[in-house]
């Protein structure tokens, strides 16, 4: 990996509300035959999501967002298809886009460009074999659903993203005579 | 500020509470003693020595010193994270985090060595007070309920002699407007402006006044925090306990 350090980090947050969704998402896509087909898949996907929600819970933010990542990449190789060769030759040109737009950010985007680079091994061998077809699939994912995911939690978490229906009281004890 | 970004980010999804100090189901359920207290849902997530005690040291505390902007910049991410975790039906996690905040609510239960000067210069320490009553007022020149506590102090320093000991222990004042109000007042109590280790050593005084009575033995009989109306009759009762 090549790591240039960038002076700006984004401000990381708490993604429980991205993980509980994506938690609702993989529990209503664990239907047959896809449960059964792609059960090693949906395991590494849930494991994912529960190492998340610890590293979540424990505040250590950027641990989560790689494994939520890792998670909604699981999840997008779920109902990936197969590319035929255009969509291949677009996978090599958005692949190229993405990464002058990481190269051109001010910003510490070096988890992004974790998934980047992997993407870039799955489409490019060193030994110039061809990529199978679940590495160009993968490639696709990672352009189409962990790097969106990535920057959309750079931004505040959105209420509609929470189950609606609870509510919370905040209480404060304060001073009664001033 | 903070209420109205709450309520904007969790629209209809949250409400906003005030409970009186002392009339708060909530904090006695916890044992909370003074002011200010929150609790997300049925959680104790801050006690009042989170938002700041006379003394204080920078950093020492979660949310203190609350004038730094910093910190009221984490209690709202905490504040959100909070919230964010019970929505999505993780109350145990805030619980289990916020623990360690529900047993910090113990009270001073002797009276602490004191080690000061009082503002005539003469040594103030514990073992002058020794076999007496003891009645300590933390008080501010800048709190109008002080001032009146502290004349009625001089009184009660009167009825009572030798049998009791007041000391009126200033904090967060100017020393000039220590001395100006104390000559305004009764000059027979024991005067003496209370150094951060005085502060921390009677738990963390946190707002003004807060009042401790000892008896002889020096245990604590009674602590009273804030000015209520009835401060000085609840005062007065545990006195007369006290020196039957």
């Amino acid at each position: 990996m090549k790591l240039e350090r960038k002076p700006v980090a984004f401000q990381l947050r708490s993604l429980l509300p991205e993980l509980r969704t994506l938690q609702q998402k993989t529990n209503a896509a664990f239907q047959p035959p896809k449960s059964i087909d792609l059960h090693s898949r949906f395991i590494a996907l849930n494991s994912q999501i529960k190492l998340a929600e610890e590293l979540d819970a424990s505040r250590f933010y950027a641990g989560a967002l790689y494994a939520y990542l890792e998670a909604a990449r699981h999840y997008g190789m779920l109902d990936a298809p197969a590319l035929d060769a255009a969509a291949q030759a677009k996978v090599k040109n958005d692949l190229a886009a993405a990464t002058i737009r990481i190269g051109a950010s001010s910003s510490d985007d070096s988890i992004a460009q974790l998934f980047l680079e992997r993407a870039a091994s799955y489409t490019t061998h060193p030994d110039g074999s061809p990529p199978s077809a679940d590495e160009w699939r993968g490639a696709r994912v990672i352009l189409d659903q962990v790097l969106p995911s990535y920057y959309a939690a750079q931004k505040p978490a959105t209420p509609s993203a929470m189950p609606s229906g609870k509510t919370i009281d905040i209480t404060l004890v304060r001073w009664p005579y001033t | 500020m903070l209420v109205q970004e709450i309520a904007a980010k969790y629209p209809g999804r949250v409400t906003f509470v005030s409970e009186n100090f002392g009339a708060s189901r909530l904090a006695d359920r916890y044992g909370v003693k003074g002011y200010p207290a929150v609790f997300v849902d049925d959680v104790l997530v801050a006690v009042p020595r989170d938002f700041g005690y006379f003394g204080e040291v920078e950093g020492t505390g979660r949310y203190a010193p609350w004038r730094n902007a910093e910190n009221q910049a984490k209690f709202k991410a905490d504040l959100i994270r909070m919230i964010d975790l019970i929505l999505v039906g993780k109350k145990d996690v805030v619980s289990l985090e916020h623990a360690a905040t529900a047993a910090s609510t113990s009270e001073v239960t002797t009276l602490p060595n004191l080690k000061l000067t009082d503002l005539r210069g003469h040594p103030l320490t514990g073992n002058q007070l020794n076999g007496r009553v003891v009645l300590v007022e933390f008080w501010a020149t800048w709190c109008p309920p002080c001032r009146s506590t502290l004349q009625w102090l001089g009184d009660l320093q009167h009825q009572y002699g030798d049998k009791l000991a007041v000391v009126a222990l200033a904090v967060e004042s100017p020393e000039d407007q220590i001395r100006s109000t104390v000559n305004s007042l009764s000059p027979d109590l024991r005067w003496a402006i209370a150094d951060a280790p005085t502060a921390a050593a009677f738990g963390d005084i946190t707002s003004v006044p807060t009042m401790f009575l000892f008896d002889k033995t020096r245990k604590t009989a009674k602590i009273l925090y804030g000015a209520p109306p009835d401060l000085h009759a609840q005062a007065e009762k545990t006195l007369a306990s006290l020196l039957k």
